[in-house]
């Protein structure tokens, strides 16, 4: 066994110094430790010494060649210091794949449920999604001056090859079944500026209001991405909007305020995918209306086209579509307090479809659905009728946004090792709709109590989460077709969870999901976790929506999916 | 001649009287332990990197960045935040030590823009997938304990005071832990941790020390979970001593800056 004792420097005088100091009395209190008086090495240059192991191998030790644990370490460098500008990079490329099986699920269950089959039944339905390819680069990119300047841009490049179910009336013909979807996104785009006390962000970007996680009711800035609400990366699930956003310090209370200077809608899809606004549950006269008016246009604009009925108005940027909030914040000992306030609009669309009109689509009661664009059995003859019907300067579909006030509380407070959070807020108008999507609206409040249990790994987590909101006014059934509320209850409870929790070195499960009390249903997404690489992330897993009539999951119980996404992050 | 003799028994006396009234108490070794800052943690940057090592031999590099600052003595705050591995980077944590009280720990993940509260009763539990746990890292067994000093053993040439300590909160997860303290600088350069039931459960050595600006710190150390066969070389790359990084630079605020 070879011993050896290397000190980079002054070895003699190290030596000499560790003699000394046996003998030595060094106990003068933090201070002088730390400013080196007692230091028994009598001078303050650096020193590096390189300790033997236990197992005493110290050549191994000192300059292992068959442990790559610490042949990968790099040696310790001399004192440097930390760059005052840097630029950082990073993002990640993924790739789903998506099989939309529900229903074909639902085709082997027919005896008990009533719903019938597009590719089968005549009634009239959209053409859907069965399967999705999905293709995403994510990039950002960032140039910090020390603690004072930051500049930040992102974006994501994403290109979706939609694969559609042939419906029995309204998709030969009328959309390509298999369909491209190149979608580039510009996300975060802004400078900020810090001062001891000040911060200033300009710029479109990420403002996280609030604590839950699966529903936030206080997080109202930015718009959200309603396309893929569980298959997409979470950062994606909300649009970094145009955002003036200042903070101002003050022991432990932070203010901050927010000016969103124009308004950015939603982004939906209102027919042809899995997640848009219309779907088989709609009624039948609405898709078949849709179905119909895409024929006025060629398939490969037919996206474009579709896009046209998500909004007939708009705030408009000319001071009009102008949001504002304040924030004010407590980090204090063993619990967060946060208040909110915020003056902007509802981003779900209002929408009124005029009864003329809804005569002209339901036409005779128990007569089919009439077609549009009209033929020879039904010829344009209506139409005129329903323009002369529709009141001057008002469309058959409107889709408008309401202006409301927010105003909401959070807390969080650790509780042993749990963290219990609690998110309430109060909005003046609330957008919902029924079935025929004749909208209402009403005060409501929410609130969401989480128990959060984290065992200090990142990859581990529980989560459950109690959601409530309760409608101040009663909702009213909808005058022309005596619909209720779709999705919703007067007062609607749902428990929502997150388990993310790590196998071994490599495996690890998730399982993400909604269970609706009032009314009842369940959306449940488990998946398998493989990490091959710190880099690779690899899913394989399902999602299982279902409920009971006017459900979410109900309405969206085609949606029953399994899929398998691979991420590799740089 | 018996003069002679005498007058140098006369002169070593003292010096051994001397010598032995030098000799710290256990408590006083374990209190220098608690000064002193081997990771760079309470006062100062540093730039350092954790490679995570399985029993198969698969690797996991963490890299980050580190900054702290002294309240209320011994306690301290610091904030860290990653850059590696890619599903990490942009990931910071922020650490304020409570004397009365679990410390107020937060987690801020660029996913979600904002900042977490995380329990601070983690401290048994694993920091960010190492094997150091949060109670390795801020000692806090450490404060509140009953020590011995068991003996002097050698770690290369250095001189190390080997001290028994029985931490005395009943939510540590050791029952005790042997220290082997070099007796110049109180670094301590080898631990070994002893679960509830008094097996050996993880061994932490230093395997580089270096003093900077008159502190020393272990610029390279290996933590072993035995259970586990898992390890984690904890290096330091960078450090700047004696900072005062301002206080508004730790808060919640603060950990949402990249």
């Amino acid at each position: 066994m070879l011993h050896r004792y290397r000190a980079q420097r002054h070895q003699p005088t190290l030596a000499l110094a560790m003699l000394v100091g046996l003998g030595a009395s060094v106990f003068t209190g933090e201070t002088a430790a730390q400013e080196g008086a007692g230091e028994p090495f009598g001078d303050s240059e650096d020193l590096t010494e390189t300790i033997p192991p236990s197992d005493g191998d110290v050549v191994e030790s000192i300059e292992p060649s068959g442990d790559s644990t610490e042949a990968a370490a790099p040696a310790a460098e001399p004192e440097a210091k930390l760059p005052d500008a840097r630029v950082t990079l990073s993002g990640y490329a993924r790739q789903s794949l998506e099989l939309v099986y529900g229903e074909l699920a639902r085709e082997t269950r027919t005896s008990t449920e009533a719903a019938p089959s597009c590719a089968t039944d005549p009634t009239p339905c959209l053409w859907r999604d069965v399967f999705l390819s999905r293709s995403q680069l994510v990039l950002s990119a960032s140039y910090l001056q020390k603690r004072h300047f930051e500049a930040t841009v992102s974006g994501v490049l994403g290109y979706t090859l939609h694969v559609a179910q042939r419906a029995h009336r309204y998709s030969a013909g009328i959309v390509d079944l298999a369909r491209g979807e190149l979608d580039p996104q510009l996300r975060d785009a802004y400078v900020a500026f810090f001062w001891p006390a000040v911060d200033l962000r300009i710029g479109q970007q990420r403002v996280a209001w609030g604590r839950a996680d699966f529903q936030s009711p206080n997080d109202v800035i930015n718009a959200r991405d309603l396309r893929d609400p569980f298959f997409s990366e979470t950062e994606l699930r909300h649009q970094p909007t145009p955002v003036i956003r200042s903070s101002v310090t003050a022991g432990p209370v932070t203010f901050e305020g927010v000016v969103s200077p124009f308004f950015i809608p939603d982004r939906f899809d209102v027919y042809g995918s899995s997640w848009a606004a219309i779907q088989r549950q709609a009624p039948n006269e609405y898709q078949a209306f849709l179905g119909g008016a895409s024929l006025l246009v060629d398939p490969s604009i037919e996206r474009e086209f579709a896009q046209l009925w998500q909004h007939s108005a708009r705030p408009l940027d000319n001071g009009k579509g102008t949001s504002a909030g304040t924030k004010i914040s407590a980090e204090l000992p063993g619990i967060d307090l946060s208040a909110y306030y915020h003056y902007g609009y509802d981003r779900t669309p209002y929408v009124r479809l005029d009864p003329a009109f809804l005569e002209y689509l339901y036409g005779a009661t128990g007569a089919e659905p009439r077609p549009f664009p009209p033929n020879d059995a039904t010829p344009f003859t209506p139409l005129p009728q329903l323009i002369n019907d529709l009141r001057p300067n008002r469309s058959p579909i409107s889709a408008r946004y309401l202006r409301r006030h927010h105003v909401g509380f959070d807390l969080a407070a650790p509780l042993g090792p749990f963290v219990l959070r609690l998110d309430t807020a109060y909005e003046s108008r609330r957008v919902f709709y029924r079935l025929n999507f004749n909208s209402f609206a009403t005060p409501a409040v929410l609130g969401v109590a989480a128990v959060e249990y984290q065992n200090g790994s990142l990859g581990d987590l529980i989560l459950v989460e109690f959601l409530a909101q309760h409608l101040l006014h009663e909702p009213v059934r909808d005058p022309a077709t005596d619909l209720p509320l779709l999705a919703y209850e007067r007062t609607t409870t749902a428990v929502a969870g997150t388990l993310r929790w790590t196998l071994g070195e490599s495996w690890g499960v998730d399982l993400r999901g909604l269970v609706g009390i009032n009314p009842e249903t369940y959306a449940l997404q488990p998946a398998l976790r493989y990490n091959p690489t710190d880099s690779v992330t690899l899913r394989l897993g399902a999602l299982i929506v279902s409920g009971e009539e006017r459900s979410f999951g109900w309405y969206y119980g085609d949606n029953d999916s399994a899929f398998v996404q691979l991420r590799y992050g740089f | 001649m018996k003069w002679l003799v005498l007058t140098l028994a006369l002169l070593l006396v003292p010096l051994r009287a001397q010598a032995q009234a030098g000799e710290p108490s256990a408590e006083e070794v374990v209190q220098r332990v608690l000064d002193s800052d081997p990771w760079g943690l309470t006062k100062g940057e540093i730039k350092a990197s954790a490679i995570l090592t399985d029993k198969r031999g698969s690797k996991r590099e963490l890299a980050f960045i580190a900054a702290s600052r002294r309240h209320d003595p011994p306690l301290s705050k610091s904030i860290v935040r990653f850059s590696a591995p890619p599903d990490l980077a942009g990931a910071g944590f922020l650490q304020i030590q409570r004397r009365n009280g679990e410390d107020d720990r937060y987690l801020f993940l660029p996913a979600l823009k904002r900042s977490r509260r995380i329990s601070g009763n983690l401290r048994g539990s694993a920091f960010m997938g190492t094997d150091f746990s949060f109670a390795d890292l801020d000692r806090r067994d450490l404060r509140d304990s009953q020590a011995q000093i068991v003996g002097r053993e050698k770690i290369g040439s250095a001189s190390c005071y080997v001290v028994d300590v029985i931490p005395r909160r009943s939510d540590s997860q050791y029952s005790h832990l042997k220290l082997w303290v070099r007796a110049d600088n109180f670094l301590t350069m080898r631990s070994w941790m002893y679960d509830k039931a008094n097996v050996q459960v993880k061994t932490f050595e230093a395997r580089e020390i270096k003093r900077v600006s008159g502190s020393w710190f272990v610029t390279k150390s290996l933590m072993t979970d035995l259970k586990h066969e898992h390890k984690t070389l904890l290096t330091l790359h960078s450090i700047i001593v004696n900072v005062d990084i301002p206080d508004e630079e730790f808060s919640v605020r603060a950990l949402e800056k990249p």
